[in-house]
């Protein structure tokens, strides 16, 4: 027993370890600001709870680098099917913010199952996707790999929470165009995204595609749905070059943004921060996903390499969206920057997918890699 | 087979669409950078500027509360204009000093004031206070420059055409509390809701729906650009079925007098007055009561703030007596025949040693229905209530809304008791005594009652026994295109009254008032016959004020004087009920004042030769 924790402290991946307190060190100052009152000096507990969420992160960090990947992903499908089970009890026990029904509350804390699963589903991910080969998929291999994406992405669209249901869509795309996809299905894919926008268009609920409509046209809708793309704009191109300072870039309009210390955060740090700002966390981003990719290719098994893939995919996807979103790239949807935004379930969930990626790195030391 | 070793060749192609991936991460990442850097380089003298000069914000548009109109159209409750005052945190550079700048020329309560600035975002104007005067705003005005992110708001108010004759009826409107703000999502730190009267039973009706107006300040607050707009919608006009001239004549006769007026239309039971005294002056909740004031309606012993009408339950006493002929008669335990010996007391058996005395001590002698109702001959009912048992008394009260409520349109109606054996058994876990019946019987025991059950009981009764729920509301209006959707009369409950029975009943009540001994005689009106019935609630037992002189009795001893007439006798239609507290006698105190309100109906042409 000890001697495992002392060899998993010795093979642990450190570096990931600093991005991850860098990142904790960004979001703790953005949310800090964001909340942050000029008038009267007062601070909201929003960035302290950030902290508090944080150190019980790293707990479960140790713990699942402790426990091992292995013995996780042999669990998946019990895991998965508990999942789907949450999120079926939120859709009925669950309380409604922001007009869809996302939060559990066990005791005192309020944790939206939707997050969490998004570990669940990395996990899954790397049991689906592990009989890897030297070639493209083909269509009825992606097809059986789809199955297993319709009851959580159903279960969460209908919250509705759109942007979550996105990401697990997404995050599974990603992952089979990492694997690789003849061009034939690419073509079929994008037929059939075509055929099925207008009907999920018909399912959303109209401040979703107020969202959307305001991606395509945002100065028309000014006023209201557009206000928050606007506002985050100004905000960010008023940073420049080396930002207005820290708490300074609280006389601006990001004071107007509701939700300025979860979806916009990024929004806060450029103006503070200006390019300088932007380009660190960024730049964070890339390093952290390319470390991720480089475990994953020199890893031998598949399950690890996999989950890699899964977790790189789901990183990516939410920074490049979020990021994308702020700076009027893609539309705004409700997905949070990882490890900055506020918000305790989504960076439980993102450092404990880090917990995974550092049991991935701790094997290498055994027969596994190269 | 679970964590077996890849072979090289799936090694490699894995590899190879890492790098792959990184590549396309990376050139996503500085597509990222380049929009980042177009914004912050290119646009950022732009940007830079919006940032510090212009900004958005939200006005809200408020919606014209509903004014409140009589049934002849006289405008009760109209809008005036009011100046609010309100901050924004956004241009105050230290709050702590303008609050303390400006609570020296308003009345404001600052710690209320930090908590809304708490909770609000920068750029919304917070409310700090209302009703705001000519003096104080031009002071204000003129030294702008020392109050930065002040600005004042037309805010309409409350302006009544009389503050107190109404009050009760309209009732007053206050602040919204803090959980109101947080339940409602319509109102906001500083709107006022109806508390009381029509303003809270028809808060939705009236209140309309606020819009909102987006809009682009420039540095100084300036709109310079709308960017949209909801409209807000007005809220409608509510029309009382009350008459003004008649609630005001009231409000002239009644001076310190301590009780309750009603008139009823029996036709469908509308309400032409309903005047409570003490009154208040619904002025000093415009623009906001101070706490002193507040205190002082609360405190105060005569309790100005209950709607005596509809809130006040009291024993009824002898006006009872009507219900009680109409159920003998119905249920033919009486004929108008049936006669009962009044020596001036009543057992329920020779040998029962309680003894209920009539208020005629020397006795009435021989009793028939017409003489026992117009002298009101205790002895007479006590047989009556007696023979025809509480099952029968409780029935006929409830029909006709005694001890439930009536369903008129105010809040806070009270139903007062109407006892059966189920109540005792209920509420005193005690079985009935025969003997509790016949004090029932002339309206005094368990029973309470409020001026306007005993109003509906009687207005039914002789409208041939339609119970109607009271009507207060006429109609609602549209404030634009002035249309009215009539709020229809509803029955609650219809008992046939044969018109044998309400004629009878009738001859006895007009001969109470037109007799040489009947009771309600200072009730007579020279232009209209009416039939009357008076009532005198005893407060306190009578063993303790019988030996005393009226005068010496102290006040809260003394007993509530009813009166209730109805009239024209000939076609019965208008039903008054007039109840003061404490007033002694109801021939003496009461009676003269319901005459004297008969006979300005009839000026008002209600009633009359035609």
């Amino acid at each position: 027993m000890l001697e495992t924790i002392k060899d998993t402290l010795r093979k642990s991946d450190y570096f990931m370890l600093l991005l991850m307190v860098i990142l904790a060190v960004i979001s703790f100052s953005a949310i800090y600001s964001a909340v942050y009152d000029p008038s009267t000096g007062e601070v909201q507990n929003h960035p302290y709870k950030q902290i508090r969420v944080f150190a019980f992160g790293l707990l479960s960090y140790a713990t699942i680098s402790f426990v091992g990947y292995r013995r996780i992903v042999k669990y998946a499908i019990p895991l998965y099917i508990l999942g789907c089970i949450f999120l079926v009890v939120v859709k009925f026990k669950g309380f409604s913010g922001m007009g869809a029904q996302r939060w559990l509350l066990i005791g005192s804390l309020s944790i939206q199952p939707s997050e969490l699963f998004k570990w669940v589903w990395v996990v899954m991910l790397a049991w689906v996707f592990n009989d890897l080969q030297s070639e493209s998929m083909g269509l009825l291999k992606i097809m059986r790999k789809f199955i297993w994406l319709i009851p959580p992405f159903l279960l969460v669209f209908f919250q509705p929470d759109l942007g979550t249901a996105a990401t697990y869509l997404m995050t599974w795309g990603l992952v089979v165009l990492f694997l690789g996809v003849k061009r034939s299905i690419i073509g079929l894919m994008l037929i059939v995204l075509f055929v099925s926008a207008p009907v999920a268009w018909g399912h959303l609920k109209d401040y979703q595609k107020m969202r959307v409509i305001t991606f395509i046209a945002p100065d028309k809708y000014a006023g209201k749905e557009g206000y928050q793309a606007i506002q985050a704009r100004i905000a960010i191109g008023s940073g420049g070059l080396t930002g207005k300072g820290y708490l300074k870039g609280t006389q601006s309009h990001l004071r107007f943004m509701p939700e300025r210390h979860t979806d916009f955060i990024f929004a806060v740090i450029n103006e503070e921060f200006g390019f300088a700002g932007g380009i660190t966390v960024i730049g964070i981003f890339f390093v952290l996903i390319s470390r991720i990719i480089y475990i994953a290719a020199q890893l031998k098994d598949a399950h690890g390499k996999m989950l890699c893939v899964s977790i790189a995919s789901f990183i990516f996807f939410q920074f490049f969206v979020n990021v994308g979103m702020t700076i009027g790239l893609a539309p705004v949807v409700g997905v949070p920057l990882p490890f900055v935004s506020a918000g305790g379930s989504s960076l439980l969930t993102f450092i404990s997918m880090l917990g995974l990626i550092n049991s991935v790195y701790i094997s290498k030391a055994g027969d596994n890699f190269i | 087979m679970l964590f077996s070793s890849l072979k090289d060749d799936v090694m490699n192609y894995f590899k190879n669409r890492g790098k792959y991936s990184v590549l396309v991460v990376f050139l996503l990442c500085c597509l990222l950078l380049c929009k980042l850097l177009y914004f912050q380089i290119f646009r950022y003298e732009e940007l830079y500027a919006l940032s510090e000069k212009n900004r958005i914000r939200v006005m809200r548009v408020r919606a014209d509360r509903g004014v409140i109109k009589e049934r002849n159209g006289v405008l009760l409750v109209k809008n005036s204009p009011g100046y609010e005052l309100e901050i924004i945190k956004e241009d105050i550079k230290n709050v702590g000093l303008l609050l303390d700048n400006l609570s020296s020329i308003i009345t404001m309560d600052k710690s209320k004031v930090m908590r809304r600035l708490k909770r609000s975002y920068l750029y919304e104007p917070v409310k700090v206070t209302r009703g705001l005067n000519f003096e104080q705003i031009s002071y204000l005005m003129e030294h702008s420059a020392q109050y930065p992110g002040v600005q004042f708001v037309v805010d309409p108010m409350r302006s009544y055409l009389d503050g107190s004759i109404f009050s009760h009826i309209i009732g007053y409107m206050q602040e919204v509390n803090e959980k109101e703000v947080e339940e409602l999502s319509d109102y906001q730190a500083g709107d006022i809701i109806g508390r009381s009267g029509i303003e809270k039973q028809f808060e939705e009706v009236l209140r309309g729906k606020d819009g909102s107006r987006w809009v682009e300040v420039d540095s100084v607050g300036r709109v310079t650009e709308i960017l949209s707009e909801t409209a807000s919608v007005p809220g409608n006009n509510v029309i009382l079925t009350i008459d003004y001239r008649l609630q005001q004549f009231i409000d002239t006769i009644m001076e310190e007098r301590q009780g309750s007026v009603v008139v009823l239309d029996g036709t469908d039971n509308s309400v032409l007055a309903l005047y409570s005294a003490p009154t208040y002056d619904l002025n000093m909740f415009n623009p906001f009561i101070t706490s002193e004031n507040w205190q002082k309606l609360l405190n105060n012993p005569k309790k100005p703030l209950l709607n005596r009408p509809i809130e006040g339950a009291y024993p009824p006493g002898s006006v009872f007596k009507i219900l009680a002929a109409v159920a003998g008669l119905m249920e033919n335990t009486v004929t108008p025949e049936t006669r009962f010996f009044c020596n001036g007391s009543f057992r329920v058996s020779p040998r029962s040693n309680i003894v209920h005395s009539c208020w005629k001590k020397t006795g009435h002698g021989e009793v028939a229905l017409l003489r026992g109702l117009s002298e009101s001959c205790d002895v007479y009912f006590y047989n009556l209530g007696y023979t025809l048992g509480i099952d029968k008394l409780h029935e006929y009260s409830n029909k006709f809304s005694l001890g439930r409520l009536t369903g008129i349109s105010l809040p806070n109606e009270k139903s007062g008791i109407f006892p059966s054996k189920e109540w005792k058994l209920r509420a005193l876990k005690e079985p009935w005594y025969p003997g509790e019946t016949v004090n029932i019987s002339i309206g005094q025991g368990y029973t309470t009652v409020t001026p306007l059950q005993i109003a509906v009981m009687v207005s039914s009764i002789f409208n041939g026994g339609n119970v109607y729920r009271p009507r207060i509301v006429d109609a609602i209006e549209d404030p634009f295109t002035e249309s009215r959707t009539v709020i229809p009369p509803e029955i609650s409950v219809t008992v046939t009254v044969p018109k044998h029975i309400r004629d009878i009943v009738m001859r006895g009540i007009v001969m109470a008032v037109e007799g040489g001994g009947g009771t309600s005689w200072r009730a007579r009106s020279s232009g209209v016959r009416l039939g009357g019935k008076t009532g005198t609630a005893q407060v306190v037992s009578l063993k303790r004020t019988e030996n005393m002189r009226e005068a010496d009795i102290p006040e809260h001893w003394r007993d509530h004087s009813w009166f209730t007439g109805i009239y024209p006798a000939e076609k019965p239609r208008y039903t008054i009920v007039v109840m003061i507290e404490h007033g002694g006698s109801g021939g003496r105190i009461s009676a003269p004042l319901a005459g004297a309100i008969v006979n300005k109906m009839l000026d008002l042409g209600y009633v009359g030769n035609n």
